[in-house]
């Protein structure tokens, strides 16, 4: 009895033993883990006191679901294309290249839809070994753009909260648009509307492996006479190309949209 | 004996941490071992996928781009569609034509699709959908769509803009002559899952299948050059 009593005692013993050192590892890889020296004094965080509270997202009124539309409508026309693309964005004139050419832009459906034709050109600049670089060559002739609605419904959940894969996603209702170049290359990109005459987009470039983003903005002027595209290509968090295609409607042109009911005449 | 029950205990208690590591650098819950070979689930599928894509040798992408582009350029052309709608259980059949031509002298295809089919009268909405799916009706009069090639990774990026307007996009790889894409956008309650279009080369025949919330449209597009529409559309001209 005495004996087993022993027994039982060495036993706890030695599982506070064998768990104490398996604490003392855990403890030991901390502090390997952990970095060598202390933090300089001013590299140290002070005390940084956080507030927040939930918000759910609000629901986008009837003109911020309207206002898309109406942007649609202004790009529908023929268009003469003008412009200029800065090969570095350095705003230094012997790289900028004068553009011209034609965008022919159908509307279809209720809303519209908008597909436009480009016919967009530039003088070629290649570098040193006749090597491309980006936006020397232009690959809009002949290239299609095809824009649409998009629902800012769409992206939330019955619950009325965003899905964790959305977060580029546009928080109110905009315009999803693809550029399809000469190449077959895809570039698409879903815009916010900064205003009612502004669409504003970021996406990762598809022609330009790496990193690499389009930033673009739209403008399409009320009064229909002009829309206006800028486009710069930011590598490496550097501006290395701007694009501003300057379209001004034809004159007396028509604007086409099909897939709509024709209005009896009176 | 209770000695020895005792050791065990203070064994397992050694042993627990350095189990529990090893249980962490372990496959993935998704992979299973299954008569000898490995059985994914759909995210560790995907996910090994991507990794094999973004390791991917220049020499594969190339000729993967290469395989894209060829299959791309069977796309062109002017089709009769004749097919069918099924949702909930109801079906209808579609008909229509699509007109698809190349951009320029690249693999890009751009495609203007008139179909329509006959209003599924659906009852119940057993899935609580809004609006009631009977909204895709009409909804391809016209449509556009349009297909692109994206770099990298090596896929085919489509885009199809429907008749309200409404932007559905999809990315897919191939396989042999079927492109499998997968929405892109977000699936609530228009959607369009899964978009995969099957174009053998030389062949007169064309085929989309589109998977819908409660069911599916399938097009049997065949080529015919002289094909027009009943009803063609009218362009108006917008003041």
């Amino acid at each position: 009895m005495k004996n087993g009593a022993r027994r039982d005692g060495l036993a706890i013993c030695l599982m506070a033993l064998a768990s104490l050192a398996s604490a003392a590892t855990r403890a030991g890889e901390a502090a390997a883990a952990a970095p060598a020296k202390p933090p300089e004094p001013d590299q140290q965080l002070g005390e940084v006191l956080v507030e927040g509270s939930r918000s759910k997202p609000k629901r986008p009124t009837f003109e911020e679901y309207q206002q898309p539309f109406n942007f649609l409508a202004r790009l529908v026309g023929q268009f003469y294309v003008g412009g200029s693309v800065d090969l570095h964005a350095l705003g230094r004139s012997e790289d900028l290249r004068k553009v011209s050419g034609r965008a022919d832009c159908v509307g279809f459906g209720v809303a519209p839809g908008v597909q436009c034709e480009l016919r967009i050109r530039w003088p070629g600049t290649t570098d040193r070994n006749d090597e491309e670089i980006p936006g020397g060559l232009s690959t809009l002739d002949p290239a299609v753009m095809l824009f649409g609605f998009e629902s800012a419904d769409a992206t939330l959940r019955p619950n009325g909260l965003r899905r964790p894969s959305d977060k580029d996603e546009p928080r109110q209702p905009g315009v999803s648009y693809i550029l399809i170049d000469s190449k077959g290359i895809a570039e698409k990109a879903v815009g916010e509307m900064a205003s009612p005459d502004i669409l504003q987009s970021r996406s990762k470039c598809t022609a330009i492996r790496g990193n690499c983003e389009r930033v673009a903005q739209i403008t399409a002027q009320p009064d229909l006479k002009t829309v206006d595209i800028n486009i710069d290509l930011v590598i490496d968090g550097r501006k290395a190309v701007s694009f501003f295609f300057e379209l001004d409607r034809v004159p007396g042109s028509a604007s086409v949209v099909f897939g709509r009911k024709e209005k009896k005449a009176r | 004996m209770k000695p020895l029950l005792l050791l065990l205990a203070l064994l397992a208690a050694m042993l627990a941490p350095t189990g529990a590591r090893a249980q962490a650098r372990g496959p993935d819950a998704g992979e299973v071992q299954e008569n000898g070979q490995e059985v994914l689930g759909r995210r560790a599928r995907e996910q090994r996928e991507a990794e094999q894509e973004a390791n991917m040798d220049e020499a594969t992408r190339a000729l993967r781009l290469q395989e894209l582009e060829a299959w791309l350029r069977r796309l062109p052309g002017r089709y009769r569609i004749k097919g069918q709608v099924q949702m909930f259980g109801k079906s209808g059949s579609v008909d229509g034509i699509a007109d698809c031509s190349g951009i320029g002298d690249g693999p890009g295809v751009d495609c203007i699709i008139n179909a329509s089919w006959p209003f599924l009268e659906l009852g119940h909405n057993p899935m609580n959908i809004r609006p009631s799916p009977a909204e895709y009706l009409n909804t391809m009069r016209p449509s556009m769509l349009v297909f692109g090639l994206s770099l990298d990774p090596p896929r085919v990026i489509s885009q199809m803009v429907m008749g309200d307007s409404v932007v559905l996009d999809w990315s897919g790889k191939l396989e042999q002559d079927t492109l499998n894409q997968k929405a892109d956008h977000r699936c609530t309650s228009r959607c369009i899952y899964t978009f995969n279009v099957t174009a053998a080369a030389q062949s007169k025949l064309v085929t989309f299948e589109m998977s819908i919330p409660g069911g599916g449209i399938t097009f049997r597009m065949e080529r015919d050059p002289n094909a027009r529409a009943e009803k063609p559309l009218r362009a108006l001209q917008a003041k």
